[in-house]
């Protein structure tokens, strides 16, 4: 009788277990779907920029070289993609290696500007290899572009007009801005709000039928 | 009247408590730079002591831990457990009704910007009636083998609820956010 319950205990404890541990399992799959099905975007929150509009001209000074003129039309008809930074920022830290394997992808057509204020830069830009890029240091180009909040992006395209701008903590935010720049829509706000719409129309139909 | 509990209980919620604790602080030690915006955001310490209280708090966890394993000092390390989430819960409450709720808890493995919900402070108060469980004197029977497959299966069991809960907390935080949205 003992050995028994002994042995039903034991039994019992390893089907608690497992059924604690597929609990675990399932939670955490819930999450990552909720990730996934949210739609990402670089939130977009300025007083001075507005999508389709000129984008600021500023003449910034760069770490190293000569001062690199920003905005305007470019006559490679390339596109910029200036990033604000801060040395002291740790999100802006976790998005340096997704900047890199977007400029690579993206250097057909696009130049990848790291742009900040402030000193102690060259230290992080040793430390996190950003000497092959363009990195400016300048206060005037994040008043002009209205950065209140890092790490934060704009998108200037080729005739020099603004395309996209906003909050990027991720990489998925980053290349929010090149999709509005593909589909011509202004910031997350913008297609959340035009898809909303889609979708009450869609309602409204479904219920008539 | 007599209060002691038998050792196989308080073991085993000590024990849970403990690691409990143990992994937190392992957290913090592994991402210091992390822990300490996020104790900056909380706005509880001056800014000026964060740097060594972003070293107190995971060591005091983990003293914590140390206390509970042993039968002798359990009662001591219990109490200390009940005063540190009770801390917390006040942090978390004097947040919440300062309308902060959007900060970064801090408080979990489930990734970054877990926002403050009175989900962590009801997780709080089931960790202080484990941490009083354990504080209570137990009875001298002596633990045989098989409590002791007991007491690592119980608290194993109860770190996976508890990681569980954890994630189900922030996943109802990114259902609201999800639905706000949409």
């Amino acid at each position: 009788m003992n050995e028994l319950l002994i042995v039903a205990v034991g039994l019992l404890w390893v089907l608690v277990l497992v059924l604690a541990a597929l609990l675990f399992a399932l939670a955490r799959q819930v999450g990552v779907l909720y990730e996934r099905v949210a739609p990402a975007g670089a939130l977009a929150m300025n007083q001075h920029l507005v999508v389709g509009d000129d984008a600021p001209v500023v003449q910034a000074d760069r770490l190293r070289g000569e001062p690199l003129v920003i905005g305007g039309a470019s006559s490679a008809g390339r596109s910029t993609l200036l990033f604000f930074l801060s040395p002291t920022c740790p999100v802006c830290e976790t998005l340096l290696p997704a900047l890199k394997s977007i400029a690579s992808r993206e250097g057909s057509w696009c130049d990848l500007v790291f742009a900040s204020d402030g000193g102690g830069h060259e230290p992080f830009v040793a430390d996190h290899r950003l000497e092959a890029y363009s990195y400016v240091v300048s206060q005037e180009l994040g008043v002009l572009y209205g950065v209140s909040k890092l790490p934060y992006a704009a998108l200037v395209d080729e005739v020099g007009k603004i395309a996209g701008f906003g909050l990027v903590s991720s990489r998925e935010h980053i290349e929010s801005l090149f999709e509005a720049k593909e589909r011509g829509v202004e910031s997350i706000q913008a297609y959340l709000s035009i898809r909303n719409a889609e979708t009450a129309v869609a309602g409204a139909t479904g219920s008539e039928s | 009247m007599n209060l002691a509990v038998d050792p196989l209980i308080s073991a085993s919620a000590g024990l849970l408590v403990g690691l409990i604790l143990v992994g937190a602080a392992s957290h913090k030690w592994t991402s210091k730079y992390e822990f300490r915006s996020v104790l900056s955001a909380y706005r509880v310490l001056p800014e000026s002591s964060l740097d060594v209280a972003s070293v107190i708090v995971p060591a005091t966890e983990s003293l914590i831990f140390g206390l509970l394993l042993w039968p002798t000092t359990r009662v001591f390390g219990a109490m200390a457990a009940v005063a540190l989430f009770t801390l917390y819960s006040a942090a978390i409450g004097l947040n919440i009704s300062r309308g902060r709720s959007e900060i970064d808890c801090g408080c979990s493995w489930a990734g970054h910007g877990q926002s403050l919900s009175a989900w962590l402070i009801a997780r709080n108060g089931v960790l202080i009636a484990l941490a009083t469980v354990a504080a209570f004197a137990s009875s001298d029977r002596a633990l045989g083998v098989l409590d002791v497959v007991v007491v690592l299966a119980a608290a194993a069991c109860g770190l996976l609820f508890y990681h569980a809960a954890d994630r189900l907390i922030a996943n109802g935080a990114k259902l609201r956010t999800l639905r706000s949205a949409t």
